[in-house]
């Protein structure tokens, strides 16, 4: 927060993160939303702050000239994770490993055909698992990264050496 | 009852009255008939309900079951009406073959207690019991269920895990170990064939690299010749894609091969 106060913008909470107040809270309001907004900031990026700081941005809607609503962070939704096909996970595990890849590079290291790259490829980035950066490389989507290393750790898919 | 007194002969004799045999044959037909008008019905909804088949099948079996136990049982207990002591003899001798039919399904129960104690093998390993290979996809109480990889499903009384030889390939972990077999001849290049091994199961996505990869060389007969057998031991990252590594890694190195004209072991 005190990062952004030097934006000027003045901030109001979702009723959501406000539901949670009770009558006897009132006088600290402000404080307390604050509060519970980054405790589920904190919660959602696993304390990664680059993940923190993509949840905030896409939390903010603007509302008026000075002014920004702050709403609930986005959710890593479990159900997209679990229905991920064996081909996309190799890709997964070879973004992770490479921790950025293009398209060429993830089917060299993963020896599967260029065309079933770019189709988990595409379906990676329709569910946000995956998000292109600068120069055609791929890095793992935001609010999946903890939940997709995770997963691959318990599949094997990535591990330690040593 | 002492079969010489006349009382009880006659008892007997009543049993065995024509009239009364008469009825139980005729409710034994009976049975019959429905039975098999429920088999009819089970057919003509199987065929119009293609989806609910094995249900229909199912449902039917087991009221024809019912039928043939439950309605032979009451037709002779309501229509020959035998003494208490024809009953006690019959009573006992059905509990001396269930018993002696049941001598199986208990000592399989028994084995399904010990392997739960014993974990030879747990859901999700990759075994070979006998002839049999699969994936074991459920253990209980009676039999364990092993899927193989051709998708059938086998089950296997527990009880027979306790004489017969199990081996398990995983134990219970996700990766297991993998041996490819390649046949060279005597004069071929040796090390390059195993640099180009080792590379080609180092490379591949479903290699489980945290545990080693062994490369072996041993003299061998094939096809009535000697030849040099090249053996890589390698961990897969998921026994599930076994058959898939096997396919990727056979499939680079006999490019490779071919690419490097390295000499096969074959016949002359």
């Amino acid at each position: 927060m005190n990062r952004h106060e030097p934006s000027g913008y003045h901030l109001s909470f979702d009723r959501l993160i406000l539901a949670s107040l009770s009558a006897a809270n009132t006088m600290g309001a402000a404080a307390y939303a604050e509060e519970q907004f980054f405790r589920l900031l904190w919660e959602q990026s696993k304390g990664n702050p680059k993940v923190a700081l993509h949840l905030w941005l896409h939390c903010l809607v603007p509302m008026g000239r000075r002014a920004l609503k702050v709403g609930l962070p986005e959710r890593a939704r479990m159900d997209i994770i679990s229905s991920i096909s064996d081909t996309l996970w190799f890709v997964l595990s070879a973004v992770t490993n490479h921790e950025n890849a293009t398209r060429k590079e993830i089917a060299d290291a993963t020896s599967l055909e260029l065309g079933s790259v770019s189709q988990a490829i595409k379906i990676g980035v329709e569910e946000k698992l995956l998000h292109r950066a600068v120069g055609n490389h791929y890095r793992l989507g935001f609010i999946y990264q903890y939940d997709i290393i995770k997963q691959l750790k318990a599949k094997n898919f990535i591990y330690g050496l040593n | 009852m002492d079969s010489t007194d006349p009382n009880h002969l006659n008892a007997i004799f009543n049993i065995l009255r024509v009239d009364r045999l008469f009825f139980v044959l005729l409710g034994f037909a009976f049975i019959i008939i429905l039975a098999r008008l429920i088999r009819r019905v089970s057919q003509n909804l199987q065929e119009s309900h293609p989806s609910k088949r094995v249900l229909f099948l199912q449902i039917a079996t087991m009221i024809t079951f019912a039928l043939y136990i439950g309605g032979g049982t009451l037709l002779v207990y309501v229509v020959l009406a035998p003494p208490r002591e024809i009953l006690l003899a019959i009573g006992g001798s059905a509990a001396v073959a269930i018993g002696i039919s049941l001598k199986d399904l208990v000592a399989s129960v028994v084995a399904g207690v010990i392997l739960l104690f014993d974990r030879p093998f747990q859901v999700g390993d990759r075994v070979q019991f006998a002839s049999t290979y699969g994936e074991i996809v459920g253990i209980g109480l009676r039999a364990v269920k092993l899927k193989t990889l051709d998708d059938n499903l086998v089950t296997i009384p527990n009880a027979r895990f306790l004489t017969d030889v199990v081996a398990s390939g995983n134990a219970g972990a996700l990766d297991m170990m993998i041996v490819f077999d390649f046949h060279l001849a005597l004069d071929a290049d040796l090390d390059l064939a195993k640099k180009l091994l080792q590379e080609v199961v180092a490379t591949s996505r479903f290699t489980y690299r945290k545990k080693p990869i062994q490369i072996q060389l041993s003299e061998v007969v094939v096809a009535e010749r000697l030849a040099v057998r090249l053996r890589a031991k390698a961990y897969v990252i998921d026994c599930r894609f076994e058959k898939d590594f096997e396919s990727d890694v056979v499939e680079r190195m006999l490019n490779l091969i071919n690419e490097h004209k390295i000499k096969r072991a074959q016949r002359d």
